[in-house]
């Protein structure tokens, strides 16, 4: 009896503990949400969706930059991250250690140091790429790094058995990259793709600093500019709760079209 | 059918030999055996032979067919992997189908190649399972379906039992050899394991420090090995070193002297008289005798009985004569009878003595 009773009380504070984590997670989000949509009237609190109309056309244009880029930005770092990957991994070559510390060393450099760095070398040393394909460019360059090192995990705990045993039934070196290979690193690269995609969906430092340069403005500086103008108001709250739902319905429509293999469990699967 | 030469294959990793001027031969619908410990070398033979890594001396023919320089999809070989290595992302059927896809067979003829290989292997009804559904016997059989369906001109086999328990890994080893037979395949099989190498072979190649160290049926190599390491690695030997001494009393008959016995050999071969040799003796080829038995061995000495040990099948018997100890194994019914004679002062005797190369 007495041994049920703690075992309760024991899975009672694991739970207690999940729930407070959670909480702290979700708290700012929920926040947001509040002040969006609760309005109150002589001490009394209703829910009205008032300030999302308040949201301007110029915002929900940006919305759509944002997307283009953020998706944009993901196909390009993978094509060119895979690869990459596999050949550090499978092959030896001089230099090979050399550039895997910098790899990791750039995760150090201070996302503003970085970003400068990026304009610096796309705008004002090579003078191109200019406009919306500069922004993409500085983008895919940035977050590179997060598919890159993400495949390389995912390419170094793969067993090379599986693609000795593809090339032994036939299979030429594409065929069993594509059909054996790539499939079986999915869950590394899908962490990867997640990261850049929400976080280039969110970015801000380097966007405000490519912002000259490429005259693009994407949503996340709208919102930075309505809170210098109006104040953390209603209608700033709701474009921030647009963001976070952007951002949600593009990792879930990710998962739903190339996740569900590898991340089955998840609530969203 | 096809067979496999390998001609003076050497490859190198960094600084270490690991494949030394391996010369070997399977002829057609042949099945040989790689033997040998641990870091020997065969498993990177068998890679060489595969194409999985390129020699750095040496060439590897196919029927004739010079194929060093081809990748291993242009070579035709199933290998079969240490490690279980069916796609964890595939079906079972899937996981077959990629291979006859792979070699270019009509769509229309999978489904009963598929059916095929699973009888084969006595896999059937598991087309729809995923590899992680299986148990490790099973998923050596698939695998080994998989390997069958493009129907290769070669098999070859990479340690497939080692990470099997010893129930299933005894059956499955006769299963291997019954798919050769009724296949008739060229079969070239690497293994640490003797018995397993007994079991299954036609010919089997000893393989230590990246060399072949000899070649022979398994009757062969068991009794006569021709170097130290063969008969230390194939069963138990007891060695003995000294000088041959060509006694001229009869022919054919010599004494190899240690210091510490005299032990009569027939057949040394084109050995000197005086050349410093040595030799083995088979545990299980000396037996304990009674003081009548005495003349119908060549050898008999006296010695005692250090201790008797219980081993299973036999009773292992360690003799002390004049401080070498010679191991002898009992398997007769009445080897139980020697499990009490520690201490003892008793008579063994033995023919057969092995001169070994040096």
């Amino acid at each position: 009896m007495k041994h049920k009773s703690r075992a309760r009380l024991s899975n009672g504070l694991h739970y207690f503990y999940l729930i407070a984590v959670c909480s702290l997670i979700l708290l700012p989000l929920a926040i947001t949400l509040y002040r969006a949509i609760v309005v109150e009237d002589q001490g009394r609190l209703s829910i009205s969706f008032d300030a999302y109309k308040m949201i301007s056309e110029a915002f929900w244009d940006k919305v759509g930059v944002s997307l283009s880029i953020s998706v944009l930005t993901v196909v390009i770092d993978v094509l060119v991250s895979i690869p990459a990957a596999y050949a550090i991994v499978k092959y030896n070559f001089p230099g090979k250690r050399i550039i895997l510390t910098y790899l990791n060393g750039v995760w150090y450099v201070p996302g503003i140091s970085y970003g400068l760095s990026l304009v610096l070398a796309y705008f004002f040393v090579f003078k191109f790429l200019l406009g919306f394909w500069g922004f993409v460019a500085a983008y895919s360059t940035g977050f590179m790094l997060l598919t890159l090192m993400t495949s390389i995990v995912a390419f170094r705990g793969l067993d090379p058995v599986y693609e000795e045993a593809a090339r032994c039934m036939g299979a030429g070196r594409l065929t069993a990259f594509a059909r054996v290979i790539l499939p079986l690193v999915g869950p590394g690269v899908t962490a990867g793709v997640l990261l850049v995609l929400v976080l280039s969906l969110n970015e801000f430092i380097t966007a405000l600093l490519l912002t000259g340069p490429t005259r693009i403005s994407t949503a996340p500086l709208h919102v930075f500019a309505d809170i210098r103008h109006a104040g953390i108001r209603p209608f700033v709250a709701a474009e921030a709760t647009v963001l976070q739902l952007v951002s949600l319905t593009a990792v879930v429509a990710y998962l739903k079209l190339f996740g569900s293999r590898y991340l089955r469990g998840t609530i969203l699967i | 059918m096809t067979s496999v030469e390998t001609v003076h294959l050497v490859k190198w990793y960094e600084s270490t030999k690991a494949v030394d001027g391996v010369d070997l031969t399977a002829r057609d619908g042949e099945f040989i055996t790689i033997l040998g410990p641990s870091g020997c070398g065969k498993s990177t033979t068998l890679r060489l032979i595969a194409g999985l890594i390129t020699p750095d001396e040496g060439e590897v023919f196919f029927d004739g067919r010079n194929v060093t320089d081809l990748p291993p999809n242009k070579r035709n070989v199933g290998f079969v992997f240490q490690r279980v290595a069916l796609f964890p992302h595939m079906s079972v059927a899937k996981n077959i189908a990629f291979g006859l896809r792979a070699r270019g067979v009509p769509k229309s003829e999978h489904r009963r190649r598929i059916k095929e290989v699973l009888q084969l292997v006595h896999m059937e009804g598991f087309e729809d399972r995923m590899p992680s559904q299986l148990s490790g016997g099973q998923a050596q059989r698939v695998e080994i379906a998989r390997v069958l369906a493009p129907e290769p001109d070669i098999l070859l086999f990479d340690e497939p039992l080692s990470n099997i328990d010893a129930k299933l890994r005894d059956e499955l080893k006769y299963e291997i050899r019954r798919i050769q037979k009724e296949t008739g395949k060229t079969m070239i099989y690497v293994t640490h394991d003797q018995t397993e190498a007994f079991t299954i072979s036609d010919r089997i190649y000893v393989m230590n420090n990246g060399r072949i160290e000899q070649v022979g049926t398994p009757l062969d190599l068991y009794t006569n090995p021709s170097t130290p390491f063969v008969a230390s690695f194939i069963g138990t030997s007891n060695f003995i070193r000294g000088k041959l001494r060509i006694t001229g009393h009869e022919k054919g008959l010599a004494v190899i002297e240690t210091g510490v016995a005299e032990f009569k050999i027939k057949d040394y071969g084109a050995i000197n008289d005086g050349a410093e040799v040595v030799a083995s003796i088979r545990p299980e080829d000396i037996k304990i005798i009674r003081p009548a038995e005495e003349t119908q061995y060549l050898n008999v000495l006296t010695g005692t009985v250090e201790d008797a040990i219980f081993i299973g099948n036999a009773v292992r018997i360690n003799v002390n004569i004049n401080g070498m100890i010679v191991k002898i194994d009992a398997y007769g019914d009445d080897r139980f009878s020697f499990l009490g004679l520690k201490g003892s002062e008793v008579k063994i005797g033995f023919d057969r003595v092995t001169i070994l190369n040096l």
